[in-house]
């Protein structure tokens, strides 16, 4: 049996009849995308928490949709991302009187889970835009530690993990805060979610952080990058990954060529995977594509990599 | 039975880099061997084997890139008599003129070399011009057009390489009895067919029937769909004057802007699993061609048509 499983984050852009589309724009353009993902090897799609229920809509039922994954080679939806990237008046996880709403907010995903989609993650960002946190003091880190440790104790219940994945533009993204964060959570409740490019972008190495949080990592998104954030883009409004000043593109597939004016991707997946293997990691894998020109090229590029480099190491 | 050999059809693509994509994607989607289309100048550094070498130092380094992307082999050449070369200061020829004749020999001569020297099987050729540029068909036409592909067949002979005849939906040579008539005028151990189940499809002929009739003569088989065949002669219209081949056929008066599609395309009028069915029990042993043609992202293409030949097709054969 196979150690590693591997999902795809599906959100994606695709050919369709009338210039790139997503692909569930229609059933037929769902059916392609699904078999080509599936083609590649990949049993498992992660998404957004707020999809689900347009999903389950659009085929019917939720086990319509599934079925339609399952013929198609794809398992299931292994994990639902839902975050609060921009503080509200009503919801912000550093601000304790916003914290029964997004409380409830939890319960609600866990009562769309409960028409059969059998989620394994609820994966996410533990802090709004830094921006908007700053400073980031211990007490805020304390109150983001307290939602999720209240949130993942409700998801742990219903059999889903509650994983913080932290943006390399989020409020809690130095190896400081992350690590009083990770102290502050109970680690029955709180999990990790490893996102490769995010980390090195945030001058952080993601092989030794999953090192150090590998009993909490319950998955990994993998991406590669060829740049630092050295000139503090991360703290400019309004967002720092889609409108940073001095960057117009942050992340690139695993496995890709070293095209000029880039040398080769900044992020060590054998490195990685080695340490996958060595703390003998179980579980999903999930590969990410952030603003790709080509999502079918990328997914091709990585998925060559990782048959024939990632999976050479360990699977 | 032998297990079926798939390959890709590469084109395009000038840095490196590009071609390194483009390679891994049509290995990772589970095509062992590429075919490679003639092309001129640096706008094709895969065009020509004297192209590859300005581009790659050698043939042997080239397959040697290519096995580092996954690709076990070089298939096939695709020869377009047509196409000026600037290498050979040609203005393009045409088999059915006798006096390009020598020059289409000598052309592909080093297309033969190559093949050889990395273990290709085909010189896939393209047997006709279009039906805006070369019809009328009559009798010394024909004769003259089997008499050049049997002059190159003996010269890839030589070489240990199939010359294979390629007629796509705008040939001037359209029918089958057109096809079968060529097809007899040349000789069976220097010239074969490569079967095209899309264009033979959209020139209103039934592959799998031809091959069924054919099949010692078939050494060489692209598989892409075909989603709409023409049914009311566009290929004589202006419509049927692109001059890519087959991929330049659009618009006319069904008002169809594509006719080609990954294999197994919803509503795509090719029988595959027919087509295999048949492959298998007349032990065909060369390669079965997929190609991206009038799809807007190569990509997504190539994953159509992997997912087809890794899940679809081994589970209708049980």
């Amino acid at each position: 049996m196979a150690n590693i499983k591997w999902s795809y984050m599906d959100h994606y852009s695709m050919p369709g009849p009338r210039g790139n589309t997503s692909p569930y724009t229609s059933r037929a353009l769902a059916d392609e995308f699904v078999k080509t993902i599936a083609g590649l090897g990949f049993t498992g799609f992660d998404t957004f928490a707020r999809s689900l229920p347009g999903r389950a809509a659009m085929f019917g039922s939720v086990k319509n949709y599934l079925d339609f994954l399952k013929e198609r080679g794809m398992e299931k939806i292994v994990g639902a991302f839902h975050e609060y990237s921009y503080v509200s008046p009503t919801r912000a996880p550093h601000v304790r009187s916003t914290h029964d709403n997004i409380f409830r907010d939890v319960e609600n995903i866990m009562r769309i889970n409960d028409a059969g989609w059998g989620l394994e993650m609820l994966i996410t960002m533990p802090a709004s835009t830094y921006w908007q946190v700053e400073p980031v003091t211990d007490e805020k880190l304390h109150a983001m530690a307290d939602i999720w440790n209240r949130v993942g104790k409700l998801t742990i219940a219903n059999g889903i993990k509650t994983a913080c994945h932290h943006e390399f533009w989020c409020g809690l993204k130095t190896m400081e805060e992350m690590e009083k964060f990770y102290s502050w959570t109970d680690p029955q409740y709180v999990y990790f979610y490893c996102d490769t490019a995010q980390h090195q972008i945030a001058g952080n190495d993601p092989v030794k952080l999953y090192m150090k949080y590998h009993d909490r990592c319950c998955g990994l998104h993998l991406k590669d990058t060829h740049v630092v954030d050295a000139t503090g883009d991360f703290r400019i409004p309004p967002d720092p990954e889609a409108q940073a000043p001095h960057n117009t593109r942050w992340f690139w597939n695993m496995g890709e060529p070293a095209i000029p004016p880039y040398g080769p991707g900044l992020v060590d997946f054998p490195a990685l995977f080695k340490a996958l293997k060595d703390y003998n990691y179980r579980g999903w894998v999930s590969v990410e594509h952030d603003g790709t020109s080509d999502y079918p090229e990328s997914t091709c590029t990585a998925a060559w990599y990782m048959d024939n480099v990632l999976k050479k190491i360990y699977s | 039975m032998p297990d079926l050999k798939w390959g890709y059809v590469c084109q395009g693509g000038r840095r490196r880099e590009q071609h390194e994509i483009k390679f891994k994607q049509v290995s990772v989607n589970g095509f062992r061997g590429i075919e490679l289309k003639s092309g001129t100048n640096r706008f094709s550094p895969t065009g020509r084997p004297d192209l590859i070498e300005i581009n790659f130092g050698s043939a042997h380094n080239f397959v040697e890139f290519l096995h580092s992307c996954g690709i076990d082999q070089i298939v096939s050449y695709y020869y377009d008599p047509g196409i000026a070369f600037l290498e050979e200061s040609s203005a393009g020829r045409s088999a059915a003129k006798i006096e390009d004749h020598e020059g289409i020999v000598e052309s592909t001569r080093s297309f033969a070399k190559f093949l050889r020297d990395v273990g290709g099987s085909c010189l896939v050729v393209k047997a006709m011009g279009s039906y805006s540029r070369e019809a009328p068909i009559t009798e010394t036409k024909t004769k003259t057009i089997a008499e050049c592909w049997n002059k190159v067949g003996k010269m890839t002979k030589e070489y240990g390489v199939k010359t294979v005849m390629h007629i796509n939906c705008l040939c001037a040579m359209h029918s089958t009895e057109e096809i079968e008539k060529l097809l007899s005028l040349t000789a069976p151990d220097l010239v074969g067919l490569a079967l095209d189940t899309a264009d033979q499809t959209i020139a209103g002929i039934d592959p799998v029937a031809l091959y069924e009739k054919h099949y010692a003569r078939i050494h060489h088989i692209y598989c892409v769909d075909a989603l709409a065949a023409d049914t009311v002669g566009e290929y004589k219209t202006v419509a049927g004057t692109g001059q890519d081949g087959g991929p330049g056929f659009t618009g006319g008066e069904k008002k169809i802007e594509q006719w080609y599609g990954a294999m197994g395309t919803v509503n795509g009028l090719v029988n595959f699993p027919a087509l295999i069915k048949s492959v298998r029990q007349h032990n065909y042993s060369g390669w079965l061609v997929a190609e991206n043609r009038q799809m807007s992202n190569s990509a997504h293409g190539c994953m159509l048509n992997g997912y087809y030949i890794k899940r679809v097709l081994p589970a209708l054969q049980g």
